[in-house]
């Protein structure tokens, strides 16, 4: 019998027999929809809350001696802050902002009281992003009132008020006004490797050291067929099963993205079905050399409890470079293109941010990977040639 | 016909097999009679082309099992110690499954699958998923599987392990019927009173040597044992086996 009839009677019968496996089966197809899901949702409520932000900006302003400045308390007004009162007494006022109670306290000194030029302290906590972030915002406000302050007395004084701003600078946004969605699409890259590497873990466990412990090993091993042609079959079938699940995935990505963004003004808009298309047709290798680094795992391994262990912490390697990468994405050279998992990576990255990898690149992602994988396919087949994969010990 | 000549085989320190010799014919019982972990599993493993022998020689009709295991799988039926099955496909998937790794084609399948359900009356569980199939069940789908190809050899390891009577007589009645059609047939077993039944050559092992070999009759009157049984118990526990290899 030829090889390849032999490899299409296994990944036959191994498809037939898979598909069969309903709670497997639903729970593969519902596990890449996850990441989708939440990435999804997490986008929806920070494009919201950033629109809500910007349109009906208001915050609480703690004040301790407002009474001594009504100008700059109307300026604060003005833009959003509403004034509360505060302890006038600084122990009290630390202590307040210490516990939290209160994010910040601007104090305003009785000195102030009808004077142009006075003295105002912002009490805080650095410790605290919530009362960082607070102060900042009064900060800016109160420097802003000061200036306008300052152009007042100068045109009152008959001086150009240009100079104590000789240079001004305006800034020309090209890009749109809420670039956090670019941090959630910018996340893709490594949660599809995950999903490559973790995708189709449970059939690679099941169609290697599964066999042997259900006690079919055997008799398939007595059949007249290369045992190469047996594991490439059995290969094949968990090739299958992780392109169809990440399928789903890059699918299930497209939709939620654009459901989050969708009637969103002002947002960069997710990647369209194309972009999709090609990170699925570039992770092609990359999942050919998941099977192979998981079927050679999983021949090592002398239970299939000892391979879900392995296995299971396998897509933590991708993960991290992948991580790295969101905040700082690699230029895709031909040597990084070349590399298993990090190439896949850069070509990713490219890719989501719109831009077209060069053909150079590809090509060296797919024969950089695909020569991985049939090194780890090769090893994978001694392994599984081993007289210990038969006999488990 | 079968013939195994000075077969070694170790896993790593350990002698599975030092040295086993027999030869099992065309139309006979050939039945490897030994205690647990005599080697009679690791026999049959590296006869079915499963193990590769690291010494002496394995011929299947003439067949090298180290120079030529796809011929030899081709000319062998193999029920192994572990019968395991496919708990997602039904008894005649596991016959079709098996009727093309052993290279049959369709017309053969079709044919093949109607005699063997037949023949090992499969009729009630043949289109039902092999998960929660009864021992005897089981046992019936592993059988089917090692004769689809309608083999000239076949290999039965503990064929009638924790079956029941009617289980039992019913794969001693296909063995024999095996051995009227003209089969070489090999079984292993650590009940003697079933070697003794089936089989018209019985070798005795122990510690991966072959000790005795022969006819029942013969076996008993060139010891003087009455019975087989006592024969086998003592040549199994007694130091210097060699001097006993009366018949080979």
């Amino acid at each position: 019998m030829k090889a390849f009839e032999s490899i299409k009677i296994v990944f036959y019968k191994e498809i037939v027999d898979h598909l069969r496996d309903s709670r497997s089966l639903s729970l593969s197809l519902v596990f890449p929809l996850l990441a989708p899901i939440l990435v999804g949702i997490l986008l929806y409520f920070v494009n919201t809350s950033n629109i809500q932000g910007q349109k009906d900006f208001i915050m609480d302003g703690p004040v301790a001696g407002a009474e001594y400045a009504p100008r700059l308390m109307e300026h604060l007004t003005d833009h959003g802050i509403v004034i509360k009162p505060a302890p006038l007494v600084r122990e009290f006022q630390e202590d307040a902002v210490k516990r939290g109670d209160l994010p910040f306290i601007l104090v305003i000194p009785p000195e102030a009281a009808g004077q142009n030029l006075f003295k105002v302290e912002i009490i805080m906590d650095r410790g605290s992003p919530k009362s960082l972030a607070a102060a900042a915002t009064i900060l800016r406000h109160v420097t802003i009132y000061g200036r306008q302050e300052s152009r007042r007395m100068l045109e009152a004084s008959g001086l150009d008020p240009r100079i104590v701003t000789p240079i001004t600078v305006t800034e020309r946004n090209i890009g749109k006004t809420l670039n956090t969605a670019f941090l959630f699409y910018n996340m893709i890259p490594s949660l599809l490797t995950f999903m490559i590497f973790m995708g189709a873990v449970y059939l690679a466990i099941d169609v290697s050291v599964g066999e042997r412990e259900r006690g079919s090993l055997e008799s398939l091993l007595a059949t007249p067929i290369e045992r190469s042609s047996l594991l490439l079959g059995k290969s094949l079938t968990a090739l299958f099963f992780t392109a169809v699940i990440i399928l789903i995935n890059l699918v299930a990505f497209y939709i939620a993205l654009h459901l989050a963004t969708g009637g969103v003004e002002n947002v960069d808009p997710p990647p369209g079905a194309l972009v999709f298309l090609k990170l699925f047709v570039i992770s092609l290798p990359l999942m050919a050399f998941a099977v192979a680094l998981q079927m050679a795992i999983a021949f090592m391994t002398k239970s299939a409890k000892e391979a879900q262990i392995y296995l299971g912490l396998l897509p933590i390697i991708p993960l991290l470079p992948g991580l790295v990468m969101i905040f700082s994405p690699v230029d895709p050279s031909s040597a990084i293109s070349a590399i298993p998992i990090y190439g896949q990576l850069a070509l990713f990255i490219e890719i989501i941010g719109g831009r077209d990898p060069t053909w150079g690149n590809v090509m060296y992602s797919i024969v950089g990977t695909m020569s991985g994988a049939m090194i780890i396919f090769y090893a994978a087949s001694r392994l599984f040639e081993r007289e210990k994969t038969v006999l488990g010990f | 016909m079968i013939i195994v000549k000075e077969l070694q085989k170790k896993f790593g320190n350990l002698d599975a097999v030092k040295n086993l010799s027999f030869r099992a014919e065309d139309g006979k019982v050939t039945g490897i009679v030994g205690h647990n972990g005599a080697g009679k599993t690791t026999t049959f493993r590296c006869l079915a082309g499963v193990l590769q022998p690291d010494g002496g020689q394995i011929l299947v009709d003439d067949w090298d099992v180290r120079t030529a295991r796809i011929e030899v799988q081709r000319r062998i039926g193999v029920l192994p110690d572990a019968k395991g099955l496919y708990p997602r496909l039904t008894a005649r998937e596991h016959i079709r499954y098996f009727a093309k790794l052993y290279g049959l084609d369709d017309e053969e399948i079709e044919m093949r699958e109607q005699i063997l359900i037949e023949r090992l009356d499969m009729h009630g569980f043949a289109d039902r998923r092999a998960k929660g199939f009864s021992r005897g069940q089981r046992l019936k789908v592993a059988l089917a599987q090692a004769l689809v190809h309608n083999p000239k050899n076949v290999i039965f390891d503990e064929p009638t392990n924790g079956l029941d009577v009617t289980g039992v007589k019913a794969v001693h009645d296909l063995i024999l019927e095996l051995r009227d059609l003209g089969n070489c047939i090999v079984i292993s077993s650590h009940i003697i009173s079933e070697i003794a039944k089936l089989c018209d050559h019985i070798v005795i092992v122990a510690e991966g040597c072959d000790i005795m070999s022969g006819s029942a009759a013969k076996l008993k009157r060139q010891s003087g044992h009455g019975s087989l049984e006592s024969l086998f118990l003592e040549v199994t526990a007694f130091p210097q086996r060699d001097a006993l290899k009366v018949v080979k």
